[in-house]
């Protein structure tokens, strides 16, 4: 028996990540057990009660909900990310004065639980834009997770706070940012949105988290004091010394 | 408006000296960072039933520069670790944080330090 997790974090309204995904645990055979699916980023505006699409299509909700429902998979959306975009259920709602609007079937779940995926699952596959990218698997893991930045800074700092969320929860997590990535680790770059967190404030506090295992690959002027420079050939090495992997 | 007066009602019968209660969420973190005071960290503590002392203080302040530093309001385990590079063993374990703020102390106490509430597990 295999576990195994999956992790989405596109829209659902603009790739086929979800789609992709959806397929794959239809697909499976029984001996997969499915420990979780979790939402995050745009990722659970999947979650949200009451869409429209065009007449004859199935929402994607609906996918999710059926395929969930034959597979005994739980479909935890991260409740962090998931208010921020609107999304409440009924005790969020009674919180912050508003009204649920859950899709049945969708939890909302803290970090601990994609910390909880990360420890327990065989395998935590993401889905991306151009689908599922399966990476090699150490056996004997330096880290038990790896997070792998190649997109510019987001207005939130989501993907920091992913790792450090997993590291709060014990797990053992190293970034490594390339190509556009590498913008992340700009010192003078400020908070991306209005009242918003700096990342550079973010990159501070990573030593709290410990996790402060940083690597840039390439040379940059941009960076980090702490980051360790590296090239594709020790990014590759990196990359079978690790659990599990996840790219932003 | 009636709504403007009921939010404006002087606390009446405490030791603390300001004259309006400050806005809370429906947990009871205050809605806006800049009310808070020593005075507000009393008045939040009490509703709590938490009477502060010098331990409590101890890691109110630490918080509060905890968040001046790195915008988060930290879980426990980033907690524990910032307060025992500041104060030592003694005061930064997990057991020594419940007695003071019981059941959840890194929200707890976040809230009567005046930070946003934390999300996200960080």
């Amino acid at each position: 028996m295999s576990r195994i997790s999956l992790f989405l974090n596109e829209s659902p309204f603009l790739y086929r990540s979800h789609i992709e995904a959806i397929d794959y645990l239809r697909a499976g055979d029984d001996n997969l057990i499915v420990e979780r699916v979790f939402f995050y980023q745009d990722a659970t505006l999947v979650a949200l009660d009451n869409q429209r699409p065009t007449q004859g299509q199935p929402s994607m909700t609906a996918l999710w909900q059926e395929v969930a429902d034959r597979r005994n998979a739980p479909l935890q959306v991260c409740i962090a990310n998931a208010i921020r975009r609107g999304l409440f259920d009924a005790q969020e709602a009674a919180r912050y004065d508003t009204r649920a609007n859950l899709a049945a079937g969708f939890e909302l779940t803290g970090l601990g639980d994609i910390a909880e995926a990360v420890a327990k699952s065989d395998r935590l596959l993401q889905f991306q834009p151009h689908g599922l990218v399966i990476h090699p698997q150490s056996d004997n893991p330096k880290w038990d997770l790896m997070i792998h930045i190649t997109t510019p800074p987001t207005l939130d700092s989501e993907v920091l706070e992913l790792g450090m969320a997993c590291a709060a929860f014990d797990q053992t997590v190293c970034f490594v940012f390339s190509e556009q990535g590498l913008q992340w680790l700009n010192p003078d770059l400020g908070a991306q949105r209005p009242g918003g967190k700096s990342p550079a404030k973010l990159f501070s506090a990573l030593n709290m988290y410990d996790c402060d295992d940083l690597f840039v690959v390439g040379a940059s002027d941009s960076m980090h004091a702490a980051a360790q420079v590296i090239d594709a050939d020790g990014l590759a090495d990196l990359r079978t010394r690790c659990r599990h992997y996840l790219e932003f | 408006m009636l709504t403007d007066l009921l939010i404006c009602v002087p606390v009446a019968a405490t030791t603390w000296s300001f004259s309006l209660k400050p806005e809370t969420d429906n947990d009871g973190f205050l809605l806006h960072l800049d009310d808070w005071s020593p005075d507000v960290a009393h008045w939040l503590a009490e509703a709590e039933g938490i009477v502060l002392d010098d331990r409590h203080w101890q890691i109110i302040m630490a918080l509060r520069d905890f968040y001046q530093e790195y915008n988060i309001s930290p879980a426990m385990r980033p907690l524990s670790k910032y307060l025992k590079g500041r104060y030592g063993a003694d005061v930064s374990g997990s057991i020594y944080l419940l007695t003071l703020f019981p059941q959840s102390p890194a929200k707890l106490a976040a809230k009567i330090a005046g930070l946003p509430r934390p999300e996200n597990c960080l």
